[in-house]
């Protein structure tokens, strides 16, 4: 279960549904899809809706580098606190590849 | 010398705060020691055998007189009378009262001191030469660097929750004293066709699986210090293991790559790198310099009447000079070693009164300045030699004035079974035994140079792979047993010291070690040369059937 935080806080009614791995994205909906089908399937982006991704710690930010603007959702998971890596992946996202979202 | 700048001193308040609020839940039982801990480790605060012990930072092992002052002050107050003095160039207290933690952490502020990330998988306390500034094979201040380095690492957002722990070291001397390439990161700054140039030592670190570390760059511009580092750390976050405790350090990581595909992930990383928004601006590491402008040393000849006449006239002040004084770059002064290893005594540990009068000798003869060397012992680095049979007089009368630096008694031990959770035997009385063994200071000055470290198990945090002689705790069968090694060194020339054949029960490691010295003693070519030459030399058969001719006998 993931909470939605912004700036202004929690996120009550959040629009945001986290896919698995053979849920299929409803046209129209918003939703975030883990990492692997990102990459592999091409038309994601083509749906009515808005698209997110979910990034787990192994997962490489370089590897979806393309397909950042037409992402609306960026979510680095940190399945554990002592586990870092995402802190790497949100810098590069923010410094080298220039994502705002 | 560096101090903190508001945001330092803001941010460590706060943390003070916050950590009163966890001890008190502590205290009251709201919370269970298990939820408590991650909590207290961000403070430095550990759980040893029969207390608390708390870890504070004394960067790259500078001090200045209120400090060292203040710090005598907790020793008496909150603990046993004395601290005990670390090979990272920290100081520990075993004895701490969780109660006290927070008065110890207030003590600790008002002088620009804490005990952030001495534990936990981060950055931890930078460590340097401690001959820093005043050693004549010196091409820059280490300090400057090990500064920019803290300032950089402290409280940094992307590198807090590493796979390991992580410990740089900073020497820029010809002679490596801060065995930078036995760490993590070891930098070695060096003049290469007249500029300045880092030597970049990656993947080295002792414990279980020791590796003397490869160098993955030899001609690193100081200006790009910060973004080279930071391209490391990256490499490192999200590739180092996170599966396995015992493979998480850089140096598994460095291993299994191959140095030559680290190197080149990092140079790739660093390409890839925005810099210009990561280095230090000229004008930052300027004002950083400034801190540590050397003090105002008085014009003199570098040979001084009296000085001479009292080596002549006093045998005992000549003894010590020769072993615990060293050349200064400045003329007419010199470094000191303050041996906190006197005959039969714990490695490391200091008093409240020794502590308090190091730190007024420090301010009178040393320009305000001490220092912690790796070897656990202390250093003032700025005497002037017409001084120094004074201040040789006031250390005897303090019991500090062993002549012993670099000898077969200037032992490493780490804390081992006597508070050590994780000990497997006990290193102190093991030190005290071979120190009381080699009691003779006349004997000790003729054997010559002979580093002895000792750990109380495979973590390692006694050096003993890099010890001439290694002494490695071990259980059999819940018995102590200990393990020689021969032929480390953690100087420029690193290498890991060999493991010789069965461990000896304590009683044994005296006569052991004896052996082995009077085997040198007989195969050297004369005294220049010293125990490590020898051993490189000859290699290690000769010692080893030294080391067990009487257990064969006994055997036979
Ligand atoms: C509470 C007592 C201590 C505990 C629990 C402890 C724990 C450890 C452990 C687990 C390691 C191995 C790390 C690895 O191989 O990845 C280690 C290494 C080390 N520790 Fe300690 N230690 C303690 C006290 C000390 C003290 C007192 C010193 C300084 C005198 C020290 C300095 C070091 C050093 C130099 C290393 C080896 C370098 C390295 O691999 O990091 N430790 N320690
Ligand atoms: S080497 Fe082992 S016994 Fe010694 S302090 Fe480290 S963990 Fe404890």
């Amino acid at each position: 279960m993931s909470v939605l935080l912004t700036r202004a806080g929690v996120v009550r009614d959040d629009p945001w549904r986290f896919l698995a791995e053979d849920e299929a994205a409803a046209d129209g909906a918003d939703v975030v899809v883990p990492f692997a089908r990102l990459r592999a399937e091409a038309r994601l982006a083509e749906r009515a809706g808005r698209l997110g991704v979910a990034i787990a710690p192994g997962d490489r930010v370089e590897e979806i580098v393309d397909k950042l603007p037409a992402l609306s959702l960026i979510a680095v998971a940190f399945p554990g606190f002592r586990d870092g890596r995402g802190y790497s992946t949100a810098r590069l996202l923010r410094e080298r590849y220039r994502y705002a979202g | 010398m560096y101090r903190y700048d508001e945001f330092d001193a803001e941010i460590v308040r706060e943390r003070i705060e916050e950590f009163r609020a966890q001890v008190e839940r502590r205290l009251k039982g709201e919370i269970t020691e298990d939820q408590f801990k991650p909590l207290r480790l961000m403070n430095g605060l550990y759980l040893q055998l029969h207390a608390y012990m708390l870890r504070v930072a004394i960067p790259y092992g500078t001090l200045s007189s209120r400090q060292l002052a203040r710090l005598a002050r907790i020793a008496r107050d909150f603990d046993k009378g004395y601290g005990h003095f670390t090979t990272r160039q920290n100081i520990q207290y075993n004895w701490v009262r969780l109660v006290d933690v927070v008065p110890i952490l207030e003590a600790l502020a008002e002088v620009e001191m804490h005990a952030i990330q001495t534990s936990g998988n981060c950055i931890r306390n930078v460590t340097a030469d401690h001959f820093a500034a005043a050693a004549a094979d010196e091409v820059d201040d280490p300090r400057v660097w090990s500064e920019i380095i803290r300032q950089w690492s402290t409280f940094h957002p992307e590198f807090s929750f590493l796979p390991r722990k992580f410990k740089i070291a900073v020497t820029a001397a010809e002679t490596d004293r801060a065995a930078v390439q036995v760490h993590d990161i070891g930098l070695h700054l060096k003049k290469r066709d007249g500029k300045l140039a880092f030597t970049v030592y990656v993947g080295g670190g002792q414990g279980r699986t020791p590796f003397v570390a490869p160098a993955i760059r030899d001609d690193l511009a100081p200006e790009d210090l910060l973004s080279y580092l930071e391209a490391i750390l990256r490499v490192y976050n999200r590739a180092g293991r996170r599966d396995n405790l015992y493979k998480s350090r850089i140096k598994i990581l460095v291993s299994a790559l191959g140095a030559e595909e680290f190197a080149r992930q990092v140079e790739e990383e660093w390409r890839l790198s925005d810099r210009a928004r990561i280095d230090l601006p000229a004008d930052e590491e300027q004002r950083i310099r400034d801190y540590f402008a050397p003090p105002c040393f008085r014009t003199l000849k570098d040979a001084d009447a009296g000085f001479e006449a009292a080596r002549a006239r006093d045998a005992a002040f000549a003894r010590w000079v020769s072993t615990n004084v060293h050349s200064h770059r400045t003329p007419g002064y010199a470094s000191v070693t303050i041996s906190l290893k006197p005959v039969g005594g714990i490695p490391g540990d200091a008093t409240a009164a020794q502590m308090e009068a190091v730190a007024a000798l420090g301010k009178r003869y040393s320009f305000d300045e001490i220092r912690v060397s790796h070897e656990q012992n202390l250093i003032l680095p700025h005497v002037e030699k017409a001084d120094l049979h004074d201040l040789w007089q006031a250390l005897k009368e303090n019991g500090l004035a062993t002549p012993n630096a670099g000898l077969i008694s200037d032992i490493i031990a780490c804390p081992g079974l006597d508070y050590c959770d994780l000990a497997n035997a006990r290193s102190i009385p093991i030190a005290q035994g071979i120190s009381n063994r080699f009691a003779d200071l006349e004997q000790q000055a003729q054997i010559g140079e002979l580093k002895i470290k000792i750990s109380g198990c495979i973590n390692a945090c006694g050096h003993h792979h890099v010890g001439h002689i290694g002494i490695l705790g071990v259980d059999k069968h819940g018995e102590e047993f200990y393990q020689i090694l021969l032929g480390g060194r953690g100087d420029e020339r690193a290498k890991l010291g060999k493991i010789t054949g069965k461990g000896l029960p304590a009683e044994a490691i005296p006569d052991a070690i004896a052996r082995i010295v009077a085997r040198y003693i007989a195969l050297r070519t004369d005294e220049s040369e010293r125990f490590i030459d020898a051993y490189e030399r000859l290699g290690p058969k000769p010692f080893e059937e030294a080391l067990y001719a009487e257990i064969k006998e006994l055997a036979a």
